[in-house]
């Protein structure tokens, strides 16, 4: 070892941060070097002064109750989509989506609202609203056909259900439902009265939340009646992962939140229970799934009792996937999903 | 101890107490990076300040699958640059290596620091050549011996490579060892030993 190589080892030899072999051949060559032997002494003496913090002033004692204080008094994460700027203008943008793509079909059929038409990604592609039941029951068509769409045809469906040319939301709800229990007070009494055409959640949901445009479509968990599978056009980022500032909000005062659980870095999962604690829901935000491995996730769920219902939601330019789950039925389920906004 | 991400998930579930723990286990280092940047008390505490209350409202944005000491170092230099920037204080934190360096000759005579320089007094010039560093050098080897943080921690927070930091520490040790070389030698001069050839 020359005097050049030490030279550029010397700090990781301090550190003790070289190998073995690097060690001994760096302490050979200092005992037979007197000019390295001082740069040596040097670098130790250059790493003690860079380690000395003793010339930093202590934190005043108060620092933490300070910022405690101040902390109290600053509204609490505003968020992403909390800028003033950004969310007046998406509430703009929405609504004049709203009016364009809305109006004139509501003029049209008021109680039929193609959502998928309308959903913002393209006039040929469908993101899900996803439910699942437990049971096999009847299947109920929720929502008036799409005229013109091609995708429906293609797709596979009940025996029962006529190949039209059709998006049709279906909801396979369970026969039986009184045993679920209720959260919202709209406890169902069978499926066929359960979710009235002139009280579409979704077009509800579209309604009301202008500010928050979701993209639905509804799914059973049955394979064989599945609607087409839908595509993602460009326009949306697909959110790698979910930051927790999107809270759910208008959840209904029935329900208490348990649990926050946000160990995975990907998934944000908000646990309520009703006051008697026999009503269980989760609200479950990922990133955006693939409608193919969100049915799988969701068949795998779809037992005992429990009711699962996903969709994609576009908050301004991103997009992730909500999925509501939990012992109630489909349509509480359902107007859950339509009541509540993320912030 | 509960880990720096349960404190998070904590503070973001409403707990307030886990902020607090938060703040009781960065406040210092924190600090430490601000006032070397700033070398003024009251202003680096000012800054510290606003450097948790920010941590605070961006915790959602934290994420959970990284470190948490990285992001919150790198909340402090980006708080303290902008907080530099409104007094007119100028700070780059120029990382693209623009600060050049004369590569050492072969040889150095570094002389005996006992002869020539009482340790405190050396001490002294290392300080001094440590100040002269530009603030990125400086930052960077604050945080890699002050702060005790490894190089990848170090290029999380700064947003550079690890190699970036390596070669960085690097060429900062260079420079402060060139500098000290220098200041010894004009001592030498005035005290009539002999400095660097």
């Amino acid at each position: 070892m020359d005097c050049r190589e030490l030279s550029s080892q010397i700090e990781d030899y301090c550190d003790d941060s070289v190998s073995p072999q690097t060690y001994l051949k760096i302490s050979k060559h200092l005992k037979e070097c007197p000019t390295c032997q001082q740069l040596y002494q040097l670098t130790r003496l250059e790493n003690e002064v860079l380690r000395d913090t003793s010339d930093i002033p202590p934190l005043s004692p108060d620092f933490t109750s300070r910022v405690m204080e101040s902390i109290g008094s600053v509204r609490r994460r505003p968020g992403i989509f909390y800028n003033r700027k950004f969310r007046y203008s998406g509430i703009a943008a929405a609504a004049v989506v709203v009016l364009i793509l809305f109006v004139p079909q509501l003029l049209k059929n008021p109680s039929a609202v193609n959502v998928a038409d309308n959903s913002g990604y393209g006039n040929d592609s469908m993101a899900p609203l996803v439910v699942s039941t437990p049971a096999n029951g009847r299947t109920t068509e929720l929502l008036a056909e799409k005229q013109g769409s091609q995708d429906m045809a293609a797709a596979p469906r009940s025996g029962d259900e006529a190949e039209t040319p059709s998006t049709s939301i279906m909801l396979d709800a369970p026969a039986e439902t009184p045993s679920l229990p209720s959260v919202l007070g709209t406890k169902l009494n069978s499926a066929a009265d359960a979710i009235p055409e002139e009280d579409v959640p979704i077009q509800k949901s579209l309604a009301y939340q202008p500010e928050q445009p979701e993209v639905l479509m509804l799914r059973t968990s049955d394979p064989s009646i599945m609607s087409p599978m839908a595509t993602r056009n460009g326009s949306a980022e697909v959110v790698e992962n979910i930051e927790p500032v999107l809270t759910p909000v208008n959840i209904p005062p029935h329900l208490q939140l348990v649990e926050v659980d946000i160990s995975s870095s990907s998934r944000t999962v908000y646990d309520y229970a009703s006051l008697d604690g026999l009503a269980k829901v989760q609200i479950t935000l990922d990133p955006y799934i693939e409608p193919e491995v969100q049915m799988q996730a969701l068949e795998k769920a779809s037992t005992e009792g429990i009711n699962s219902l996903s969709r994609w939601v576009k908050l301004g330019d991103k997009m992730i996937t909500v999925t509501y789950s939990g012992n109630v039925s489909v349509e509480e389920l359902t107007n859950l999903a339509n009541t509540v906004r993320f912030q | 101890m509960p880990t720096d991400e349960t404190l998070t998930a904590r503070t973001l579930r409403g707990d307030a107490s886990a902020f607090e723990q938060l703040i009781n286990r960065y406040k210092n280092s924190v600090f430490t990076i601000i006032y070397r940047m700033t070398g003024q008390y009251q202003e680096a505490e000012d800054i510290c300040q606003d450097v948790f209350i920010t941590v605070y409202q961006k915790l959602y944005q934290y994420d959970r699958g990284k470190r948490f000491a990285p992001w919150i170092y790198k909340i402090a230099v980006n708080t303290t640059i902008s907080a530099l920037r409104k007094k007119n204080k100028v700070i780059t934190l120029n990382f693209d290596e623009s600060y050049s360096l004369q590569e050492p000759g072969n040889h150095y005579d570094y002389g005996d620091p006992q002869l020539f320089l009482e340790r405190n007094e050396m001490k002294a010039e290392i300080k001094k050549a440590f100040s002269s560093l530009p603030e990125n050098y400086q930052i960077v080897l604050a945080m890699r011996y002050q702060l005790d943080m490894d190089n990848q921690e170090i290029a999380e927070a700064l947003g550079i490579t690890k190699e970036n930091v390596e070669v960085k520490i690097h060429r900062a040790r260079k420079s402060m060892r060139k500098a000290i070389i220098k200041n010894r030698d004009e001592r030498g001069k005035q005290n009539g030993l002999s400095g660097v050839k």
